[in-house]
Formats: structure tokens, sequence, C-alpha cells
């Protein structure tokens, strides 16, 4: 079971190295940019989409420290859209309501 | 230098906006995190971009020398060499300012040629309007 526990460990551990590897090639490759297409369709970007649902807790925790424009990534990864038309374009209010989805279901 | 903000981009800012991210032609899942009128081009062409800017006023003019009762805007946009847009305001004092990407700093600058390379090609486009 200990053992078990520790291999979880390891891996997740492993899994957010990754993600901030990642996250720092997609920071210095649009550093600058506002594009959402050049955002959104960067490599590293894409390939923190494929970690899936273990990476949203991760985002989640990224965009409390005001890090990453992840919001894309959360919907493509869930499915779920938790903003309204009154947000559009307004990213610190997608972003609240992001903080609170992640709260409701306990990523948070 | 302001600190960094995601309360607008480089568009914008330009423009006179500081609550809102402006742009054109976005993918379907990131929609939302925009605001572009229905009624102008939806592409990441300089077309595109200088839309807006004609219907704050603003026109076509030769170059970035400061002239007096006007403000200009700086636009860049190559579609062919795969920069997307990016637009810098004028300072009364000849000075650029401009803010970098969807949450990046805001800084004034002497001239655009600090700017023009790899991310953002080259100026396309000033246009000017009149103060006021």
């Amino acid at each position: 079971m200990l053992q078990r526990d520790t291999d979880e460990a390891k891996r997740k551990s492993a899994m957010e190295d990754e993600f901030r590897r990642l996250y720092a090639q997609w920071e210095e490759e649009t550093g600058g940019l506002s594009s959402p297409r050049k955002l959104v369709e960067n490599r590293a970007y894409r390939r923190v989409v494929e970690m899936g649902w273990e990476a949203v807790p991760i985002m989640l925790r990224e965009l409390q420290s005001e890090r990453g424009y992840w919001y894309s990534a959360l919907t493509e990864i869930t499915g779920e859209d938790p903003t309204d038309e009154s947000m559009r374009g307004r990213l610190w209010l997608i972003k609240e309501a992001w903080l609170d989805w992640g709260r409701r279901h306990k990523y948070i | 230098m302001v600190p960094p903000s995601d309360h607008y981009n480089c568009i914008a800012w330009a423009a006179g906006f500081s609550d809102i991210q402006l742009w054109p032609g976005v993918p379907e899942l990131t929609a939302q995190n925009v605001e572009w009128p229905t009624d102008l081009p939806q592409d990441e062409s300089l077309a595109s971009i200088v839309a807006p800017f004609e219907s704050l006023g603003y026109r076509e003019c030769d170059g970035p020398a400061v002239e007096a009762g006007y403000e200009k805007v700086a636009l860049f946009a190559d579609p062919e060499e795969d920069y997307p847009p990016h637009a810098f305001k004028q300072l009364p004092d000849g000075w650029w300012s401009s803010k970098m990407g969807w949450g990046g700093v805001t800084i004034e600058h002497d001239g655009l040629r600090c700017i023009e390379g790899r991310r953002y090609g080259r100026v396309r486009l000033y246009m000017r309007r009149p103060i006021g």
C-alpha cells in the first residue's frame, strides 16, 4: 500500500514537472503575442491539453497564481464552459468563473 | 512600464481601451476570450485590424513623424509570413506605447525598429486621426 502511494506520488510529481517544462516552452514561444490562435495552437500548449483531466487541478492552481492562458484548454478537456456572454473578452472575469468552477468541483 | 495585465491586449490598447481583449478571427474554443464586432472582417489580416481603427476615425498616413493635432497608430500583420497582428499607439512626444501580448506588460519605446523582428514582422501601415 505504502509502495503504491509512493509510486503514485512520484508519477504525479513527474507530471507536474512535465507541465512546468511545457509551460516554460509555451511562454518562450508565445510571449508577447495576443493571437488566441497562436496561443492555443502552440505545440507545448497542445501537449498540455493531451495530459487530460490530471492537468486540470494544475491549470487551476496556475490561474490562481496569475499564470497561463488555460481557459481554452480547460474547456477542451472538461467539455465545460462556466462563463457567460457578459464575460466575453474579459479574461479576469473568465478566470474567476473557472476558479469558482474549480472550487465547486473540489479541484482547488 | 505598466505591470502585466490580462485586462487588455495590443489592439485594444492602441484603440484606447483598457478593459477588453480585442481580436479578430479566433478558433471556436477561444471565441469567449476576445471581443470583435461582427460587422468587421474576421481574420488575422491587415485589413481586419485596419477596420476598427477606421471606425474610430483613423485614416492611413505617410509615416511615424509626429504631426501637431493628430494621434497615430502603427499596425503590424502579415498572415503570409504567419505574423499575427500587433498595434502601437504614438505618444505626444513621439515615443510609442504597446501592450505586449494578452497578459504582458505595457511598454514605451523610442521608435519601432526595436520591436520589428521575429515576433511581429514589420510595420505595415501607419494611421492617424485628429485629436479631440
